[in-house]
């Protein structure tokens, strides 16, 4: 049973903005969270806002140097956007690996980011790209590096009553490919123990051009493995994915809870930061070499 | 109690009511229409038991609100046959035996079908994709996997459309 509310459909953001204000409002997008935590007796808001029909915030925008992915696109979107673009191919799998078919033809890219659970999947590929979110309040609206937004386990730099209008991506150098690497229980319809997303550039002679590595699940928030930029340069080979892998596990801060050991999904980092990097070379045309 | 006005059709019938907003698509049509066809497993979006098509779209309709509906087409399983004809879909669950309690049945058609709209020939691989919001506790699946390409192969090869 879900306790009565009073349900808002604002047209505009500056409509929804206004209703935000208000302290017993909640933002419902996708409801895929909310609704579930209605369910349960865990959330009875007042008021829903539901942001899911204002125009300004639905699909997924390309501009010259930048992707705008409005706050109302759903996984499903993102899949088929990004279906074909190699660099944005992060994305597309972590979307493709959230919950079911079902969950993802309604639940939102934003609505995952906003949950701030450290198992999101689509926190750690966002990271990759550089990304800033566009927020807006009735105080007017900023631009916030993705980075700062995480604060800690389902904690954001969102202001009461701020919302999420969209996530500006900034497009990769030519080039470059992605993937993201998921290990849970279960493949459909089942939290990340650990993911894991990377991006990589290559040249011709299979030299970095450009490397970033993102994680999930094994901190209070997604991170970015430190240092990475120092291996532009270096040949694809398997001894640099060791390193990766090694910088990864060492750098990422994973709990031990009843879906993992710490221990686990420190290993783990490493397994699957081999693998992404692996999947990015491979969608590159390009071998990882043998070290002579 | 926050109600609203909602128009929308369900198996292409229209219907024009007035819902309370923290009732769900699933209460709708199962309490209000009568289409108890849509099961109620989990009321969480795990089980799948509820997925019905909005918009030809599978989605779980424990995790839609009512007022959702309005202005969108549903399609639930009572939808699927053709008067007394069932679907191929249907009877092809049938003669594969791909239901033993049938509890997850109305689900799993309702994915499948959203599935072979746009896909004349899964392999086993996709279905697996498209039905992995579907959960069922008795066949297995296997035979739920043959029953959907039999169904495709019933659709879309003998009357030369594929
Ligand atoms: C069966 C099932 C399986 C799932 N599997 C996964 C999984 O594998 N991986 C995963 O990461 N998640 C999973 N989820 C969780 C959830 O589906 C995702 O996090 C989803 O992306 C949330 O999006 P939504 O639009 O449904 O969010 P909502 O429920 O609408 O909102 C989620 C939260 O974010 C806030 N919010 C939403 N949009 C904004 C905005 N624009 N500005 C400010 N605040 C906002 C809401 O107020 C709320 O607090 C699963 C959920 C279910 C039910
Ligand atoms: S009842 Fe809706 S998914 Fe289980
Ligand atoms: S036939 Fe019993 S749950 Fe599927």
């Amino acid at each position: 049973m879900i306790e009565p509310f009073v349900y808002y459909t604002p047209a505009a953001v500056a409509e929804a903005v206004q209703l935000l204000g208000q302290r017993s409002a909640k933002l419902i997008a996708g409801g895929t969270d909310v609704l579930v935590q209605m369910q349960e007796g865990l959330l009875s808001p007042e008021a829903l806002v539901d942001i899911s029909g204002i125009d300004a915030l639905k699909g997924i925008r390309e501009e010259t140097e930048h992707v705008v992915i409005g706050a109302a696109a759903t996984h499903h979107e993102v899949m088929e956007w990004a279906h074909n673009l190699p660099q944005y191919a992060a994305l597309a799998e972590a979307s493709g690996s959230v919950g079911t078919p079902q969950v993802r033809n309604i639940a939102t890219v934003a609505g995952n980011l906003c949950n701030a659970v450290p198992s999101a999947d689509l926190g750690a590929p966002v990271l990759l790209y550089n990304s800033s979110l566009t927020l807006a309040s009735a105080n007017g609206s900023r631009q916030l590096p993705a980075i700062e937004f995480f604060t800690g386990p389902k904690k954001t730099a969102l202001l009461p009553g701020e919302m999420v209008l969209s996530i500006r991506l900034t497009a990769p150098p030519v080039g470059c490919a992605s993937a993201y690497c998921k290990h849970g229980p279960r493949k459909a319809s089942d939290l990340a123990m650990v993911g894991v997303a990377a991006m990589v550039g290559l040249d011709d002679n299979s030299a970095v051009t450009s490397l970033v590595i993102g994680l999930n699940a094994v901190a209070p928030t997604p991170i970015l493995v430190q240092g990475c930029e120092q291996l532009v340069g270096q040949v694809m080979s398997l001894s640099l994915l060791d390193r990766c892998a090694r910088m990864a596990a060492q750098q990422c801060r994973p709990i031990t809870d009843y879906r993992a050991g710490a221990e686990y999904r420190r290993d783990m980092v490493g397994v699957l930061t081999k693998r992404a990097l692996e999947r990015c070379a491979a969608k590159l045309g390009k071998e990882v070499r043998e070290d002579g | 109690m926050d109600e609203r006005h909602i128009s929308f059709k369900v198996n292409g019938e229209a219907y024009a009511l007035t819902v309370a907003t923290n009732r769900t698509l699933l209460s709708l049509l199962r309490d209000t229409l009568k289409l108890t066809g849509t099961k109620y497993g989990c009321g969480e979006g795990e089980c799948g038991a509820c997925t019905v098509l909005m918009d030809g779209r599978p989605v779980n309709a424990c995790l839609v609100l009512a007022v959702k509906a309005d202005k969108s087409e549903i399609l639930t399983v009572e939808g699927l046959a053709d008067g007394g004809k069932l679907h191929p879909l249907q009877t092809a669950f049938i003669e594969k035996g791909a239901l033993q309690c049938g509890y997850c049945t109305p689900g799993m058609l309702m994915s499948a079908y959203a599935l072979l709209q746009g896909n004349h020939r899964p392999n086993d691989a996709e279905i697996a994709d498209a039905l992995a919001g579907n959960l069922c506790r008795c066949t297995g699946y296997q035979k739920i996997y043959d029953a959907v390409k039999e169904a495709a192969k019933v659709l879309y090869t003998e009357d030369g459309n594929d």
